[in-house]
């Protein structure tokens, strides 16, 4: 789209809302799946998780800051 | 991995921002060769470093809101709807970016011909379906 001259606000629009829709089902799905973790989990394996959350945020920031 | 997953989706797949913003020193470099027209040239390259100023403020505002997120989702007990209300401002604070870059998008829109935007702002290369990498 982006290199479509002729591109209309209107068409970036209809796709913006698309992905939107597509988002949130996901993450709905993603948040209850994250639920069922925490409930099969205990606190001390949940902070184990951690290590892995943090090195991918970490990538995820110097991906963006650079 | 689901952690990283839910850090992961919030940070690259609830964002609209890089769709809309296409590679701004690749673009800047071919304002500069295809654009020959000086002033117009000029407007241009004014809207790449405007895009730039916005996604820079983007990026900076990102990470402190991913930061606060982050916090919650070490937490085992957060319940979901906790989540979702923090990242309420990530996605808001997304789509005033988007818009702001559209804006701009649309911008040059004004100042570029049809022909200079065929040049700047080539459609992406895709491989036909079937086709053999070489090895």
């Amino acid at each position: 789209m982006n290199a479509n001259y002729g591109a209309t606000r209107s068409d970036y629009e209809t796709a913006i809302n698309e992905e939107e829709a597509a988002r949130d089902a996901f993450l709905k799905k993603l948040m209850a799946l994250r639920e069922r973790a925490a409930s099969l989990t205990t606190d001390a394996e949940w902070e184990k998780l951690k290590k892995a959350r943090l090195r991918a945020l970490d990538a995820d920031l110097q991906d963006l800051i650079s | 991995m689901l952690i990283a997953l839910t850090t992961y989706l919030y940070f690259h797949f609830s964002s609209h921002v890089p769709a809309v913003t296409p590679p701004l020193d690749q673009t800047a470099a071919l304002l500069r060769k295809d654009v020959v027209d000086d002033v117009r040239q000029k407007q241009a390259l004014a809207i790449v470093d405007q895009m730039k100023a916005t996604t820079k403020a983007f990026a900076t505002q990102r990470v402190r809101s991913l930061d606060t997120l982050n916090d919650l989702l070490a937490k085992r007990a957060t319940p979901a709807s906790q989540i979702e209300q923090c990242a309420q401002p990530l996605i808001a604070e997304d789509k005033v970016a988007a818009e702001e870059l559209l804006d701009l998008r649309f911008r040059w829109k004004s100042v570029l011909t049809a022909s200079e935007w065929a040049k700047v702002f080539p459609p992406p290369v895709t491989e036909p379906t079937g086709a053999k990498k070489s090895a």
